[in-house]
């Protein structure tokens, strides 16, 4: 996950963009125990609530701590966030999808039956504090908003560069993770646009919307979707394509 | 959103294409591409559709109709994503 450099350390949706994975509260936390709608802007429950001002001051610049959770069944490490003498929260760093999670947030009473650390025990036995499908479906659907909000963008300022450059691959990202090359060359009236990506890394439904993005006045015939890159070999996972503009 | 067809690139395509490609001497990246290149030509028709649909979209400015496009997977990528989070470990 690389957040598009405009939206570096700003609320998006139910986010917060650090620079290489994004602050997100599970819909629970959220509802029982922020005691708001899931699906609650990130701005909104930052202006809020104090935990949610921890979790971005002390998560922002290190998505993990030094203090884990412990006693815990899941096999996944969660950290303590505190916030003053009262207020703890719970968050684990999900490497794999980009995220830091709050994932529980109680007051700390040591010999109370509700002080936080009991909570976040009784939510890991009952198997209730990890994200759940419905947080993912959330966090795919933020990302895919934000992704065609960007993306067309990007990939004329990447279209850019190559005609500044001619013959040069120019490498970029579109939308948060499609890792693509452009190359333009110029034979007499022709130019021939040649987008590489890797079809391996790149989701499946995005195969289609990346040449629209670069050219979407073209049709799917105006593209060869079998060329070899101009000057290189492609890796094993790579596939260039290529449009001719006359 | 506009009705669009649903293309689906075998999940399965890269280790297809190991086995296929030790069976006859070619490497995984040669079967890989081989695989690719015929995964287009055979879906011709449903991509063509599916990429009428987004550049109509990018043309438009159409946000969310293009969101949904990007997302007709996110149930089940969203299902494998909790289950991998709740079995895996750190």
């Amino acid at each position: 996950m690389r957040t598009p450099s405009s939206l570096v350390d700003t609320c998006d949706q139910r986010s917060y963009l650090c620079p290489d994975y994004e602050l997100r509260v599970t819909a629970r936390c959220v509802v029982e125990d922020l005691s708001q709608p899931s699906t609650t802007p990130f701005e909104d429950l930052l202006q809020r609530d104090e935990i949610v001002k921890a979790l971005v001051n002390k998560r922002r610049d290190e998505p993990t701590d030094t203090d884990p959770v412990t006693g815990l069944t899941c096999a996944r490490t969660v950290y303590k966030l505190r916030y003053g003498n009262d207020h703890r929260g719970a968050t684990w760093h999900d490497k794999d999808n980009g995220v830091v999670w709050l994932l529980a947030y109680g007051w700390h009473r040591v010999h109370d039956p509700n002080d936080a650390f009991r909570k976040f025990a009784r939510l890991d036995a009952e198997e209730r504090l990890l994200p759940t499908a419905a947080d993912y479906n959330a966090l795919l659907d933020d990302r895919d908003r934000r992704v065609a909000r960007v993306a067309h963008g990007q990939a004329q300022d990447l279209l850019r560069e190559a005609e500044s450059n001619l013959g040069q691959e120019q490498r970029g990202i579109i939308g948060d993770c499609a890792h693509v090359g452009v190359v333009i060359e110029v034979v007499e009236t022709l130019s021939e646009i040649e987008v590489i990506f890797d079809h391996a890394a790149t989701p499946r439904t995005w195969v289609m919307a990346l040449p629209a993005w670069f050219i979407p006045e073209s049709g799917l015939d105006d593209w060869d979707w079998n060329c070899e890159h101009p000057s290189r070999e492609l890796a094993d996972t790579e596939a260039c394509i290529r449009y001719l503009k006359g | 959103m506009a009705q669009t067809v649903v293309t689906r690139l075998p999940a399965d395509i890269k280790n297809e294409a190991k086995v296929v490609g030790a069976m006859q001497g070619a490497t995984p990246g040669e079967m890989l591409a081989l695989a690719w290149r015929e995964y287009i030509e055979n879906h011709r028709d449903e991509l063509a559709l599916d990429f009428e649909v987004a550049t109509k979209m990018v043309r438009n400015g159409d946000v969310e109709g293009m969101a949904g496009f990007l997302g007709r997977d996110n149930e089940a990528r969203a299902a494998a994503m909790a289950e991998s989070a709740r079995t895996g470990a750190d």
